[in-house]
């Protein structure tokens, strides 16, 4: 099947472009379109879709949010009477191998266009096929699709149609189960299987099982309301199974996905919080810092003033000595307690009573202070004041060199704190999206906990369908022979056994062929990735396991899908879809847009030979930036294309600048 | 004279420093600092100095009431300066106008030298280690007096 003609009329950046794809003699079935970002090579992608099947799949952020119709084309509506706009795209097919040798298909939509509004107000859908030499139309909307689906099924059209970045990315992302195993499904036709073993199973529950349960035999309508109630509880918890599964699926897809984006930063959210952990303690050491130095400089003020005044201090001290070795200084004794002592007559130390002698001795000290001078007084006080200041001089070295240390201590933890916060600081700025990574760190963290949880529940729901299972298989056997016992209910016991061995058989053989065309698809797979690969002795296997994940297995038997390059990875990608189009014999083109954006210059080149080789059996059409058609691209592919379209934009209007062969 | 009702007296000129000091908290001697601390200071560097500098205009700065021991600190000074090196007699010790004088004149000094850090903008951390610096001399001759 190839794309002869492509129409495009006012969808998005185009107005009026049309787009041919004739094989050249002599030359590959290969179609080039080389367009700047944002001319329209993915809307091209989006026209085709849309046309086929009235969705656009390829839409970025910019696209989604704007209408479809030529913004232009509604701004010179709004100027004219007629205000009716149209969008339209037209692709004709053709093929060799079909009895339709051409289908046309022509999708369009009108729209009403107002000075300040537009909106859709009819869509229509109209398909044209060759056959036999003649045209026909198809005359319902049934038919249109019925010939559509012949030619390029909806279901495969992710199998065809391709974006360069989508591409690298099968495998990596969560969709790959997706894509793989609606891939598989599609090729192996087991939904039909599935559907002709639940009519199987819809007859017994519908026809058959209502019979018994309306029995007027009393044993029989009892076996079968017990069957019914183990079948709900083996039902809910079947449904509970499938919930947490979906749940756990979805935990994975997330998982995977968050991984694909974290892959190499897994220690940036340590990262992140230790950053920021140094700069909250790198402001309590400022503060702590700074509350230290408070304290030294009032410890610093207070000494100053006892060493800058000892010389003073030291003089009168050694003066008051002087004088109370010499007597002219009053007793160290509190005057009160020597009154107390005379008026009581008893010593206040041991309690004895005073005699005359020892009151005489008190009275003595009591007049040797009353009599003292002022200026003795003073003395004495000041002596007992220096002697206090001198004690605290004392602890000075003691104290001093416990601030300091302590000083030095926050100076080099703020030293320390500051280099490390730089150092973390340069790698997170090596970094950009570091925000967004710890938050998908910590998202996955997360679900990696629900998806634990949801394995731990996943465990007991299946125990308890293993109880409920076996409840069931003896209600079912009670009902059994209840049946045999009631010879009238044989026919239906009978059909109600037919049905059943027919549902696990259809089972069975759905299960085998899925299994037979995963190992068949692996194995195509595997040999087409070889094919294409230019690096031949690094892979050993394709596995696709029965979860429909993908293992690319190296000569060690290791799975190397992750650590495996861009351009690898895409041609991976290819070589499933090639399986999956051989496979299914499905007559089928390639349509992929930028197809080695992401390949490395190196890779470039033999991703190239590659889409030349699969140009040989059919049509390859690619899409290209001018930087991606480099001299070498452009020099490997200059013998061996068909057709090169160059897209050019004027006035935000893309039109094709050269359609040259 | 009733010698509880004296007070201790800056110069009228210090007026500004104080409310400076007060505002910007330098070297932990403004608001958050008793007066008769910041005056023990302001007092210590002046004598350290040697030069006292005569009050041209009191102001009445802290009541004698909360001076506590640094009265005894003040008696020191004024032994040394005006008992020990002018003759004066021991008893005026006890003559707080006499004593206070010759506190508040090297307060004054001392003042001039705080004004003089603050001005100069003199770095806290600097004035620290160099107070610190000048403590460690003075201890040396502490500790051999002690021994």
């Amino acid at each position: 099947m190839r794309i002869e003609q492509l129409t495009i009329k006012n969808f998005r950046q185009y107005q009026n472009t049309v787009f041919k794809f004739p094989k050249t003699e002599g030359k590959e079935d290969i179609h080039i379109v080389l367009g700047n970002n944002g001319v329209g090579k993915t809307n091209m992608l989006n026209a085709i879709i849309w046309c086929l099947y009235a969705k656009e799949t390829h839409l970025g952020d910019q696209n989604a949010a704007t209408s479809r119709i030529n913004a232009q084309y509604v701004e010179t509506l709004r100027n004219i009477d007629g205000k009716i706009g149209e969008i339209e795209v037209a692709i004709v097919l053709s093929s060799d191998e079909d009895p339709i040798k051409r289908l046309q298909v022509k999708r369009a939509e009108t729209y009403y266009v107002t000075q300040t509004t537009t909106g859709l107000r009819e869509e229509k859908l109209e398909v044209m096929y060759l056959r036999n030499g003649e045209w026909n139309a198809a005359a319902t909307d049934e038919e249109a699709a019925s010939l559509i689906h012949r030619y390029v099924p909806e279901e495969m059209n992710e199998y065809i149609f391709f974006d360069g970045e989508q591409l690298e990315k099968y495998f990596q992302q969560a969709r790959q189960r997706d894509n793989i195993a609606h891939g598989i499904q599609e090729l192996t036709q087991s939904t039909i299987l599935e559907k002709l073993a639940r009519a199987f199973t819809k007859y017994v529950v519908e026809e058959l099982e209502p019979k018994l349960r309306n029995s007027d035999v009393k044993e029989v309508k009892i076996c079968q309301e017990t069957v019914d109630e183990a079948k709900k509880t083996c039902e809910d918890y079947d449904s509970s199974i499938a919930r947490i599964e979906t749940q756990i699926q979805n935990c994975e897809r997330t998982i995977e996905e968050l991984d694909t984006r974290i892959k190499g930063h897994e220690t940036i959210k340590e990262q992140r919080d230790l950053y920021y952990s140094l700069e909250e303690q790198a402001s309590e050491l400022d503060a702590r810092f700074v509350q230290h130095k408070a304290a030294m400089m009032i410890f610093a003020r207070e000494n100053y003033v006892y060493f800058s005044l000892y010389p003073a201090m030291k003089a009168y001290y050694d003066y008051i000595q002087k004088q109370e070795k010499t007597g002219k200084l009053p007793p160290k004794i509190d005057k009160k307690f020597l009154d107390t002592i005379i008026h009581d007559k008893k010593c206040m130390v041991c309690g004895n009573a005073l005699d005359e002698e020892h009151l005489q001795w008190v009275e003595k000290l009591q007049k040797a202070w009353t009599v003292s001078s002022a200026t003795s007084s003073e003395l004495g006080k000041s002596g007992v004041a220096m002697t206090t200041f001198f004690d605290r001089m004392n602890e000075y070295s003691r104290k001093k060199a416990e601030f300091v240390d302590e000083y030095n201590a926050i100076e080099k933890q703020i030293a320390d704190n500051a280099e490390q916060y730089q150092r973390i600081g340069e790698i997170l700025k090596q970094v950009p999206n570091n925000g967004a990574l710890a938050k998908d760190i910590s998202e996955r963290d997360e679900y990696r906990e629900i998806k634990k949880k949801a394995i731990e529940k996943h465990g007991v729901e299946k125990h308890c369908l293993s109880l409920a299972q076996k409840r069931l298989e003896e209600v079912e056997a009670n009902l059994r022979k209840a049946l045999e016992k009631n010879k009238q209910y044989d026919d239906i016991k009978r059909r109600i056994d037919y049905c059943k061995r027919c549902a696990v058989i259809l089972d069975n053989v759905k299960t085998e062929i899925l299994t037979e065309c995963r190992n068949n698809m692996q194995d195509t797979m595997f040999n087409i990735f070889m094919q294409l690969l230019w690096k031949k002795d690094a892979f050993s296997k394709v596995r696709i396991n029965e979860n429909y994940t993908i293992d690319l297995l190296d000569t060690y038997g290791e799975q190397t899908l992750g650590s495996c390059s861009a351009a690898e990875r895409a041609l991976l990608a290819l070589a499933f879809t090639l399986a999956l189009q051989e496979i299914s014999k499905h007559d089928s083109l390639l349509y992929i847009d930028t197809p080695i954006g992401r390949v490395d210059t190196h890779n470039r080149k033999n991703f190239i030979r590659v889409l030349l080789e699969v140009a040989e059996t059919k049509q390859v059409i690619l899409t290209f930036t001018p930087a991606e058609y480099d001299l070498d691209v452009r020099q490997q592919l200059a013998q061996h294309y068909s057709t090169l379209s160059e897209l050019d934009m004027k006035d935000k209007v893309t039109t094709i600048k050269d359609n040259g062969q | 004279m009733d010698n509880n009702r004296l007070a201790l007296n800056i110069d009228e000129k210090q007026l500004p420093l104080i409310d400076n000091i007060d505002s910007t908290g330098y070297f932990q001697i403004g608001a958050g600092c008793q007066r008769k601390d910041l005056f023990a200071f302001a007092l210590a560097l002046g004598f350290r100095s040697g030069h006292a500098t005569p009050l041209v205009k009191r102001k009445s700065l802290i009541r004698k009431e909360i001076l506590g021991n640094d009265k005894y600190l003040y008696d020191a000074v004024f032994f040394k300066s005006k008992v020990e090196e002018d003759g004066h007699e021991i008893d005026q010790i006890t003559d707080d106008t006499q004593v206070f004088g010759i506190v508040e004149d090297y307060a004054n000094t001392g003042f001039d030298i705080i004004s003089d850090y603050i001005q100069k903008k003199y770095d806290e951390e600097t004035l620290l280690f160099q107070l610190l610096k000048e403590i460690d001399e003075a201890n040396k001759n502490f500790c051999e007096d002690c021994r």
